[in-house]
């Protein structure tokens, strides 16, 4: 089952003095759920069209099921695309619009009707063969567009930015729903966002992408714990950094001094790359920092500090913490709970953190 | 102060519409006058001017010759208009602000100067003065307006509509008649309608042109010198005020409903 289906070898693309994508390699596994996650302007959307057949690279090559598609034009290739206003052929219906791709397989009028029934049925909207495609909402839009690419049964589908356009409670349905959709279709999708949340929650797997370069491809969660370098752990989520000093090996790992946290043994792997003596910057993410109440007292590590802000989420409480001792102020995030009364600024506490969710850069 | 100068500017639009309206209303009320002499008081009602018009030979021919020269003129502005304004919307290339410009000069070029140069140039080049002559001068001067028409018809067109196509299997060319052209076959529609309506009423160059046929614009002005024909030339007016009003109306019809066709198009997901 892990069959690359698109291989992408090298792949650079320039438009004039501006390079879009910059030698982009990777191998994108038959049937997962992969997302291309980066800035705008990253070149996150020149690749997924250079995948598309939309733009030419200048050298490199990409392969889609074992087929080189160098000179393969857009309309020859086995991908289908949702684009990101969804190219709703306004003239059409619902039903003209999802069978456009089926005209020129000349199947009968009996059969490409099964197949249209079928396809909106995929997508929730049975019923709307006959409506008039100007006369949909924005939602509806975007199933349509689903079900026009599905229809062709390409061997992967891509997604350009298809959810930036609608409104947030319905784009968390979507999301669901495509995942879902993806799942029972067993089709690649390729997805394009500048959400990360979006790219969490739906993808089986994440590339990361810098200036025309891939930085990372690993899983959500991999992302999330254990960011490449700084980029990375900037981009996704949000993260305090604190200036670290590594020091020597021991045998239950190696010394950190981490700036207003003290002195804490890590994990020799996870310090890998660097060696005593080392200025690192630590990274922890705010989540795991924890602010200690009277009765969760006695934990061994613990910082002294004084609350400088505070945001209320209703679920949650973000802490701004300045750290005894120094001018670091670190994030701490606190779920609100019964027993958690929401500190005042100024309150004097204590945090505790886990030192294997520290990362160092 | 705020009163007495609104009822100023309102007399002012009054006497202005006047101004511009009055003339082309006394064309129908003459028209229906039963006198030789076009002059108040009215006389009566008669339609003995339409029934003139339709027994005066010569004037069948001009008016099938403008019909002609309207029709292929229309027909040929629009294709060229199609061509640049998709090259302009489409397409980058050296000189294409330079290239557009010449193709908008013929709009604000006086007609006279566009008349007697053709005329120049086709007589030096041993052509014969005939429809196709007065065709030519025609579509010069009608091009600029189809090119504006179909420009917009192709800027309000979703880009990614095409590629969209191309995606689920298309090539350029059904693209163009499954996608393109059926979303701007109204905009084609009002630049034929509006092509043909300039070419239609076009007086100073078909005047310079026309050989021995000549068009229905240089037949009214040749029966001018007829005192008595004034009349059944107002009849014709009248239906000629008519044709054109009602082509005027449909294209700016056809033209508003590309615009809103687009509009839909590019609405996407803005709920």
């Amino acid at each position: 089952m892990s069959e690359p289906i698109i291989e992408l070898q090298e792949v650079f693309k320039t438009f004039g003095r501006i390079v879009a994508l910059n030698g982009v390699s990777a191998e994108i596994i038959q049937g997962e759920f992969f997302s291309l996650l980066g800035p705008s302007g990253c070149g996150k959307t020149t690749l997924l069209r250079a995948i598309a057949g939309f733009e030419d690279p200048d050298s490199g090559n990409i392969r889609i099921d074992g087929r080189d598609m160098t000179g393969v034009e857009a309309n020859r290739r086995p991908t289908n695309m949702v684009f990101q206003n969804y190219a709703i052929f306004p003239h059409m219906t619902v039903a003209g619009n999802v069978g456009f791709g089926l005209t020129r397989k000349r199947l009968g009028t009996t059969e490409t009707m099964r197949l249209i029934d079928e396809a909106l049925r995929m997508v929730s909207l049975e019923g709307f063969q006959e409506r008039d495609a100007r006369t949909l909402s924005g939602g509806q839009k975007q199933r349509v567009a689903l079900a026009r690419a599905l229809i062709l049964r390409p061997k992967v589908l891509l997604l350009d930015e298809p959810l930036s356009a609608l409104d947030r409670k319905l784009r968390e349905q979507m999301q669901s729903e495509l995942r879902n959709l993806q799942r029972a279709v067993g089709i690649t999708f390729v997805l394009v966002t500048h959400d990360q949340e979006e790219a969490l929650t739906m993808s089986d797997r994440v590339a990361i992408m810098f200036d025309g370069s891939i930085v990372q491809i690993s899983t959500p969660e991999e992302l999330y714990t254990a960011p490449a370098n700084l980029q990375v752990a900037e981009f996704i989520g949000s993260m305090n950094f604190l200036r670290a000093t590594v020091g020597r090996a021991t045998s239950q790992g190696t010394e950190v001094e981490v700036e207003g946290l003290g002195k804490l043994i890590m994990a020799s792997e996870s310090v890998k790359p660097h060696s005593a003596g080392d200025n690192v910057s630590a990274g922890i993410r705010p989540e795991m920092l924890t602010v200690l109440f009277d009765e969760e007292a006695g934990t061994a590590r613990v910082a002294e500090g004084q609350i400088a802000d505070r945001s209320y989420y209703g679920d949650m409480t973000y802490y701004a913490v300045r750290l005894e001792g120094t001018e670091q102020t670190v994030t701490v995030s606190m779920r609100n709970t019964a027993n958690r009364p929401i500190l005042p600024l100024g309150s004097r506490v204590r945090i505790n953190w886990n030192a294997d969710s520290i990362v160092l850069f | 102060m705020m009163r007495g100068g609104f009822r100023f500017l309102t007399a002012y639009v009054a006497a202005y519409l006047l101004f511009l309206y009055a003339p082309v209303l006394l064309l129908p009320i003459f028209a229906f006058n039963d006198s030789r002499v076009v002059a108040f008081p009215l006389q009566g009602f008669t339609l003995d001017w339409f029934r003139l018009l339709l027994e005066t030979e010569p004037l069948h021919a001009a008016t099938r010759n403008s019909l002609i020269v309207a029709s292929v003129a229309a027909f040929l502005s629009t294709a060229m208009g199609l061509c640049a304004a998709r090259a302009a919307t489409r397409h980058s290339f050296a000189g294409k602000k330079g290239i557009m410009g010449l193709i908008m000069v013929p709009l604000v070029l006086p007609e006279i100067i566009v008349g007697v140069s053709l005329l120049v140039v086709i007589l030096q080049a041993g052509f014969n003065l005939n429809l196709w002559s007065i065709i030519l001068g025609h579509v010069l001067i009608c091009t600029p307006f189809c090119t504006v028409i179909l420009s917009t018809a192709f800027s309000n067109l979703d880009r990614n509509l095409e590629e969209a196509a191309i995606d689920l299997g298309e090539t350029k060319l059904t693209t163009f008649r499954r996608v393109i052209l059926p979303l701007v076959m109204p905009g084609i529609m009002a630049s034929i309608l509006i092509a043909f309506t300039i070419s239609l009423d076009e007086f100073i160059i078909a005047f310079f042109l026309s050989g021995t046929e000549t068009t229905l614009p240089v037949y009214i002005w040749s029966q001018l010198r007829f005192p008595a024909r004034l009349p059944s030339v107002m009849a014709l007016g009248t239906v000629l005020l008519a044709i054109s009003l009602i082509l005027l109306v449909s294209a700016e019809y056809l033209r508003r409903r590309a615009s809103d066709r687009s509009a839909a198009a590019n609405a996407g997901g803005n709920f």
